[in-house]
Parts: C-alpha cells; sequence; structure tokens
C-alpha cells in the first residue's frame, strides 16, 4: 500500500523563550516550551496531539501554522519552508492551512456581522466579488448545519457551539488541505462538543481535509485520531497509531495518561497506576528525561541522560530509555 | 533597589544636559549662526582644553563652556539690560514658581482628597451630583476666566486679596487656587473612584466578617489601602502642575519663571531664554525624581517590580 | 437595511434619548455656524475704527455693544471665535493624527519600536506647554500664530498614551491571530479589525481633544502669544476687557461667554456620546 504524502512536517522544532531572573544571574533562564519536536502529517490522516496544560501543545500548534517562529527547526508545508518566502508567498501559502481556535467568543471580531467575518478570507486573497462571496458564506453556514439567519447577526448573539461552527465554517472557506485544531471542544459544553465533533467528522471525510487535533482530553482524541501523539514538557514521548497506541503503549506517561481516564467497564480500572512526585517547572529543566521525576520506572540512567527517539514497532515511536523493557503487569 | 535609585540618579545630568543642548541648537539656529551673547566666564581650565583641541569659538566649545560654567559655576551670564547676572534674576523666580507648584499639588490632595471620599460614600445622593457637575463646569472654564471670577469677587468686591505682584503670603491664595483647579478635579475623581474599588473588594466584607470592631478601623483600612493610587497620581502629574503654574503667573503678574520666559522670548533675548528653560527643566526632571522617589516608598507593587529585575519603566 | 446601521441608528437613539444631549448639540453646532458664517452676519467692516464711539453700551443696532476703538464688538466676537475654532481644529487634527498613528504603531507592533517611541513621547509630555509654545514661536517666528502647531505637538502624547493601550488590549484577542491565519497582513488587520473596533472611542477622544486646544487656544490668546493686533481670538478680547472690567463688563464677558459655552456643549456632548457608547456596548 503506498504511503500517502506528507503534507505538513516539523523538523527538530524548538520554542524557547528566555526568562528574566534577578539582577545577578549572569545567564536568563530558558523556557523550553517546545524541544525539539518532529511530526508528519500524511494526507487524509488526522494526527492528534494530547497532553497536559501546560505541555507546549498550543505553541506547537502555533507553530505548524506559521503563525509563531521557532526559535531553531523548521515547519515544511507542502514541501516550502517559510523562512525562504517573501510575506505575500508566505500569506498565498496560508490557504492551505487554517486553524480553529479554542475560545469561540473570542476568534471571531465582536464589532463585525458574522457575514462579514466568513466574507473575509475570500475578500482578503481576492478570489470573488462582494456577491459572490455573501453567498459561499451562505452555503458554508449550510455546510456547517447552520441556517442562515445567522449571517447578519454579531457573535455576542449566539452560542459558543454555534460561533465554534462558525469558526470551522470560516476555517473551510479557502478550502484548505490542513486543518489545525487547537482544544476546539474545550470551551464547550458536551452536547456542543459532541455536535462539532461528528460535524468535523463529516467535513473531513466529505471534504478530505487533513487534521492536526489538539487538546488535553483522550477521549476526543481517540475519536478524532488516526495517528496520535503524546506531549510532555514539550517533548513528544509517543507517537503512534491510536489503537496500537491504546493496546500498547510503551512510555509511562502514556500509561498514566490512558489509565486516568474514567473507563466505564471496571474490569480496565485494575490498570491505574499513580504518578510520584511533582511536575517540574518548565524554565530549566532538569537533566535527563523529563519525566523521571514522577516516573515509577524511572531508573539512576534515566535521570542522567535525555533519552533518544526510540521505533519500537513500525509506526511506533517512543522517548523513553527503558522502552521495551518494562513489564506492565507489575 | 538602591542600585535603581542610584541609576535614576546618575541620568539626571546627562539628562539635563541633552535639554539644554536642544534649546541650545534651537536658539543658535533661529539667530543664524551669529553667536548670541552668553558673555561667560573665560580662563580657566577649559580654555586650556579647547587650546588643545583646537575647538576655540565652535558652536560645541560654546555650549560646553555654557553647561561647564552654569553647573559648577551657578553661572548664566549677565544681561545688559538690568546689568544683573542671569543668576541673580532667575533663582528668586525659581522660588516663587516652585512655591507655587509646592502649594498647589499640596492645595490639590487637601482639598480632593476629602472631597473624593464624600464622593465615594455617598454615591448618588446631592454630594456625589454636585461633585460631578462642578467637575464639568470647571473644565469647562479656562484658568483666566476662573482668574478674573476669583479677582472680581476677592480683590475687586471683598478687598480682600491682592490683585497682583507679591506682597506678602496672601498674594499666594488666588494662584494657588487657579493653578490646582485641575489638579482639585483630578483628585477628587481618583479618590473616588479608588475609595469605590476598594469598599467594593471582597476583602474588605472577609474582614467585616471576621469581626473588626470599629468603624475606625475600617475607615483607616480603606484609606490606607486607597492612598497608593491617589498619591501616585498626583505625583505623575506634578510636572504638569508646573507647567500650569508657569501660565497662571503671568494672569497675576507674578515676577517668577513663566513671565520672565515670555518676556524674553518677546524681546528675542537668546541668553535669558536659555537661561530660564534650563532652569525649568532641572526643576522638572527634579520634580520628576522626586515623584518616582515617592511612588516607590508608597507603592509596594513597584518595588516587587523593579527587584525581580523588570525594565524600570512602566 | 443592515444591522450594521441599526447599531449606529441604536446609538444615535441612545444619544438623543437625553435632552441635554440634544441641547449641547445644537448649541455647539449654532456656535460653529456662526463663526463659520461671521462674515456674512456681521453688518459692517468689524474692524473700522470709530474713535468717538468706544465703549458704547450694547444696542439693537449693535447686539454686542463697541468695543476700545469703537468696532462692532459682535463682529471682533464673531472673527474672534472664527480665529479660535481654526487654531483649534488645525491643532487637534495634527496631534489627533500623529498621535493616533504613532498610538497604532506602538501598541500594535511593540517591542523596540514601543520603546523608543514612547521614551520620545514621555520626553514630550514632560516640556511644559508654556515652554513648548516659545520654543515653537522661536523656531518658526513670532507673532504668526504659529502656535498652532506648538499646541497639536502638545496634544500627542495624550492620544498616544489611549490609542496605544486600547490596541494593546485588542491585539492579544484570539480573532487577531485568527485573521492572521486566514492570511491577512499586518496593515489589513490594523485597518479591518483595530481601528474598526476602536472607533468610537477614538471619536470620543477627539471630542475631548477639541475642547482642551479650544481652552488652550484661548489661554494663548490671552497671553498674547503668537498675535499681533488686530487679530484677536476670544482670549484675547478677554484681556482687552481686563482692565476695564468693572466699568464694561461685557468687553471680557461676552467672549467668556462664548468659550465656556463653545467647550462646555462639547464637553456634554462628549459626555452623552460616553453614555449612549456604553449602553450599546
Amino acid at each position: 500500500m503506498a504511503e500517502a504524502q506528507i503534507i505538513l512536517e516539523a523538523r527538530n522544532l524548538s520554542k524557547r523563550y528566555p526568562v528574566k531572573k534577578t539582577g545577578l544571574l549572569k545567564r536568563p533562564s530558558v523556557l523550553k516550551a517546545v524541544d525539539d519536536v518532529s511530526l508528519c502529517l500524511r494526507e487524509g490522516e488526522v494526527l492528534g496531539i494530547v497532553g497536559e496544560s501546560g505541555c507546549g501543545k498550543s505553541t506547537l500548534a502555533r507553530m505548524l501554522a506559521w503563525l509563531i517562529r521557532p526559535t531553531s527547526g523548521s515547519v515544511l508545508l507542502l514541501g516550502e519552508d517559510p523562512s525562504g518566502l517573501s510575506d505575500k508567498e508566505i500569506r498565498k501559502l496560508r490557504r492551505n492551512i487554517q486553524v480553529i481556535f479554542q475560545n469561540p467568543h473570542a476568534s471571531l471580531d465582536p464589532g463585525r456581522l458574522i457575514r462579514e467575518s466568513l466574507a473575509e478570507p475570500l475578500q482578503i486573497h481576492r478570489i470573488c466579488s462582494q456577491e459572490e462571496a455573501w453567498q459561499k458564506s451562505r452555503d458554508l453556514l449550510h455546510m456547517v448545519g447552520m441556517d442562515e439567519d445567522a449571517m447578519d447577526k454579531y457573535p455576542e448573539e449566539l452560542s459558543g457551539g454555534q460561533l465554534q461552527r462558525i469558526c470551522i465554517a470560516r476555517a473551510l472557506a479557502l478550502e484548505p488541505k490542513i486543518l489545525i485544531c487547537d482544544e476546539c471542544v474545550s470551551a464547550l459544553d458536551v452536547s456542543n462538543q459532541a455536535q462539532v465533533l461528528n460535524l468535523l467528522m463529516d467535513l473531513r471525510k466529505k471534504l478530505n481535509v487533513s487534521m492536526v487535533f489538539i487538546s488535553h482530553d483522550l477521549r476526543v482524541v481517540r475519536f478524532m485520531s488516526t495517528r496520535i501523539a503524546v506531549m510532555y514538557l514539550g517533548r513528544i514521548v509517543e507517537e503512534a497509531g491510536t489503537e496500537e497506541l491504546y493496546l500498547n503503549a510503551e512510555h509511562p506517561y502514556t500509561r498514566a495518561l490512558l489509565s486516568s481516564v474514567p473507563a466505564a467497564n471496571p474490569a480496565l480500572r485494575e490498570m491505574r497506576f499513580r504518578l510520584t512526585g511533582d511536575i517540574p517547572s518548565p524554565v530549566d529543566l532538569p537533566p535527563g528525561c523529563s519525566f523521571a521525576s514522577r516516573c515509577p520506572y524511572a531508573k539512576e540512567e534515566c535521570r542522567q541522560w535525555v533519552p533518544e527517539r526510540l521505533t519500537i514497532r513500525e509506526g511506533h515511536d517512543t522517548l523513553c530509555l527503558r522502552a521495551g523493557e518494562i513489564n506492565w503487569k507489575e | 533597589m538602591t542600585k535603581y535609585i542610584l541609576k535614576r540618579v546618575l541620568l539626571i545630568i546627562p539628562s539635563l544636559l541633552l535639554v539644554v543642548l536642544v534649546i541650545y541648537s534651537l536658539l543658535t539656529f533661529v539667530s543664524f549662526g551669529k553667536p548670541f551673547s552668553l558673555s561667560l566666564y573665560r580662563g580657566d581650565f577649559l580654555d586650556k582644553i579647547f587650546e588643545f583641541f583646537h575647538v576655540q569659538g565652535g558652536f560645541f566649545s560654546r555650549y560646553v563652556r555654557y553647561c561647564w560654567n552654569v553647573i559648577v559655576r551657578l553661572d548664566f551670564g549677565s544681561s545688559a539690560q538690568t546689568g544683573m547676572t542671569i543668576t541673580e534674576e532667575l533663582m528668586p523666580r525659581l522660588g516663587r514658581t516652585m512655591l507655587l507648584t509646592v502649594l498647589s499639588l499640596i492645595t490639590a490632595a487637601v482639598l480632593g482628597i476629602p472631597l473624593g471620599i464624600g464622593a465615594a460614600m455617598n454615591r448618588n445622593n446631592w454630594q456625589d451630583n454636585l461633585a460631578s457637575v462642578s467637575t464639568l463646569l470647571l473644565s469647562s472654564v479656562p484658568s483666566y476666566v476662573l482668574t478674573i471670577i476669583l479677582v472680581l469677587i476677592f480683590a475687586l468686591y471683598l478687598g480682600v486679596l491682592p490683585v497682583s505682584g507679591i506682597e506678602n503670603w496672601t498674594s499666594y491664595i488666588m494662584p494657588v487656587i487657579v493653578t490646582s483647579m485641575g489638579s482639585i478635579a483630578e483628585t477628587t475623581q481618583i479618590t473616588r473612584s479608588a475609595i469605590s474599588s476598594v469598599m467594593n473588594r471582597q476583602y474588605i466584607s472577609a474582614s467585616k466578617g471576621m469581626g473588626i470592631p470599629s468603624r475606625q478601623l475600617t475607615y483607616m483600612h480603606i484609606l490606607r489601602n486607597s492612598l497608593t493610587p491617589i498619591i501616585s497620581t498626583l505625583a505623575r502629574n506634578a510636572a504638569a502642575v508646573l507647567g500650569s503654574s508657569l501660565i497662571v503667573e503671568n494672569f497675576f503678574t507674578i515676577p517668577a519663571l513663566g513671565s520672565y520666559l515670555i518676556k524674553a522670548v518677546n524681546d528675542r533675548n537668546f541668553t535669558r531664554v536659555l537661561g530660564c528653560s534650563f532652569v525649568i527643566a532641572a526643576a522638572l526632571i527634579l520634580i520628576n525624581f522626586a515623584a518616582d522617589l515617592v511612588n516607590i516608598l508608597i507603592d509596594p507593587k513597584l518595588r516587587a517590580s523593579i527587584s525581580s529585575g523588570k525594565a524600570g519603566e512602566v | 437595511m443592515t444591522p450594521k446601521r441599526n447599531k449606529l441608528a441604536n446609538i444615535v437613539r441612545a444619544y438623543f434619548s437625553r435632552p441635554l444631549n440634544t441641547i449641547a448639540l445644537l448649541c455647539f453646532i449654532l456656535v460653529v455656524l456662526l463663526c463659520v458664517f461671521a462674515p456674512l452676519i456681521v453688518p459692517e467692516n468689524y474692524n473700522t475704527i470709530h474713535v468717538n464711539r468706544i465703549f458704547e453700551k450694547p444696542s439693537w443696532q449693535h447686539i454686542f455693544g463697541r468695543d476700545r476703538l469703537g468696532r462692532d464688538y459682535l463682529g471682533r466676537v464673531l472673527f474672534g471665535g472664527r480665529l479660535t475654532l481654526k487654531v483649534a481644529s488645525f491643532a487637534t487634527v495634527i496631534g489627533f493624527l500623529l498621535g493616533t498613528a504613532a498610538g497604532i504603531l506602538c501598541g500594535y507592533f511593540g517591542n523596540t519600536l514601543d520603546t523608543v517611541v514612547m521614551r520620545f513621547i514621555e520626553t514630550l509630555e514632560a516640556v511644559p506647554f508654556l515652554l513648548l509654545v516659545l520654543v515653537f514661536e522661536i523656531m518658526l517666528g513670532l507673532g504668526t500664530g504659529n502656535y498652532r502647531y506648538a499646541l497639536g505637538v502638545a496634544m500627542i502624547p495624550r492620544l498616544t498614551h489611549f490609542v496605544r493601550a486600547e490596541v494593546m488590549k485588542l491585539r492579544s484577542q484570539e480573532y487577531i491571530e485568527a485573521s492572521r491565519s486566514i492570511g491577512c497582513s499586518e496593515m489589513q488587520i490594523i485597518f479591518r479589525h483595530i481601528l474598526n473596533n476602536i472607533f468610537p472611542i477614538l471619536i470620543l477622544q477627539l471630542l475631548r481633544c477639541f475642547a482642551e486646544a479650544v481652552l488652550t487656544c484661548t489661554i494663548c490668546g490671552y497671553l498674547q502669544i503668537g498675535f499681533t493686533p488686530p487679530m484677536a481670538d476670544w482670549g484675547t478680547l478677554v484681556a482687552d476687557g481686563y482692565h476695564v472690567l468693572r466699568v464694561y463688563p461685557w468687553i471680557s464677558l461676552l467672549p467668556s461667554g462664548s468659550v465656556i459655552l463653545t467647550v462646555l456643549s462639547l464637553n456634554l456632548i462628549g459626555n452623552g456620546l460616553h453614555d449612549a457608547l456604553g449602553q450599546k456596548q
């Protein structure tokens, strides 16, 4: 089976922020929001990225969308590296990758009508006339299951769920190949979540859009994704296909995440294990594996050497020195 | 902390020199390069330095000599008209301007704070409304009209206060009132909003819940916590009050820096203009510095942000 | 009829719901019209000096009486108003444009640009107005009304601070980022989103700045800065009448009243607009 094309690739992506400290210390401390992340998204895939708050998911999302410049590494969109391109060319390429943000109320200009916000991408890129833009906006609204009379409303008059669907509509206006969803259902209540997720699944099938789906909620990520990458303190600690991850997670952190999901089936609850220790501050990470301080399986080497990415099985990578050694039944 | 203050002190002289350089350049530019007479003392070691570097009599050397004379020997030159040195002319005037400024600031605090407290405590009754209306009216009346009204009432009809000049302490009353008007209005507003916001904050209710007995304690509590923004606003406005007093001095013909400056400009007496601007700039820089010190003293948040290494600017 | 117009209509309706606002607006318009059409209203060449008829009291022929040199005072006051309003508008426009531009640039782009420009603005702020006016006077020549530039420049810091604060509030909103990801250039974002949202409060600031400009302009007039006779604005007229205040009070009262009326109505309009906007948003 021929592998689908890679349309979005992150190579050794890092984002570091200097943090000022009091006077006498010479070197400012460094906050490593994203540390040497490499990912790729193939056509037709949904790549899920999951992790706790503060692990760097949003920073990663913005770098993938070319909204933040990485400190090192590069993001290749359809093979193009933005650092070599002019602003105009970058803006043109932006049509291929769109973002849906977390807070639907803040993602739309409160001073503009919905129809204006929807038509904005078309007007910016001068795709069609004003009249055609209104028509297309109407079609987009229908596509996300909303009624036409939302066109002439202001964002403040609509609910979170409706607004998020409008954001999806706006993102689809330019017919992008890639959609990045950054915690896009986290701000919604459960019933709205389900609606939006189902909508995304439908659209994905209909329009053949590839997605990067980011969330802290494992159940949601599992529902949406074909592949999942687990993130911890700026590093991808494990990456595998969805089912493979669920059945054969090899990183202790992934196991901890999986076991923290409330399971309806009591038989599955036996697999819980607790994490010990405190999460270290992302500023000035301790040497070695960043998870070592909480890992029940950590050994001496774990605290000294930063683990390298290992391919355990085909399509399944993990970032653990003890990969493969650990007997999970203990 | 002390490092920060030290840094600010060290910045005073360079800022002053920069201001003087700007004004000096302007004046030279306007007088088409003809050196206007600065009549400054010569023959000290500066001459030797200039000889060494072959920069006698040029634009920059005259500037340096001027600054040197002013800072080291307090010599601004002399004016041909009165035969006095400019220093002699400026110093008493500086005193009067500063007196006016300081008195206005104090008046603004003394009158504005109680008014603001009254307005905050009695929401939406006649005191609050009176405060709003009077603020509106006062900000619509130019200062000279206010002057005229006060002069009409107190000087012409009641004959109580002098109209112009400086005779005794009573001469300062009306000028101070007019200069402080704007600050009084602003202080009242700031006090009102600061006290209201403190009163509404949750920790006040929490204290009440804890059973703090006397009303006095509650008032002291409220006042102490709201004093910070009030005083810091006043301090920040000190420079504006100075500017205001320069203008009001003219209404009351008080012989101070404001009228001196206007007359010097009209006479095209650039030596005086330069000297006066120098003094005004110095006064401003010092006032701002004092204001910053006051702010640091009373605002713990400011102290914390300075200590934690953030840049010293807000 | 798009709902966008409804938003404007709502604001207008809210504004006129209070009679005081309507009165203020009418007053201001009246003043402006009188001053603008002064040449048509004033009966004779108002600069004609009638030495034998100085200080005549107001009468039906000369509604404002005559002044120190026997000139028709109504004409003097109306033309004085013209001058005041002209200078004040000029200064406001300069200050407003420059201040808003600086505020947007600083607030939106931040970093080095922000630091550098704000340092400059702070230095500007620290200069007392009188000094600023006189410096401009020196630079541009005495007595030719050049203090209008000083007035404009003096207004820049306040506007810059205000606009910068508002823009900084907006620029971290997610819809700005969303527009960027759609492919808007920074300039497009500034015009489509930032300006669009700060427009109402910007207008409010404009009104307040204009009111202050009128006041300050008359102060300069009072101090005879930048004016050569017979040129006069309201402030100069007040100063003229100061010495004869007890005997011929109207010389000072009439222009003072005009200033107060103008500025008061402007302030009331500003307050009314502030309330009308508050209700909507």
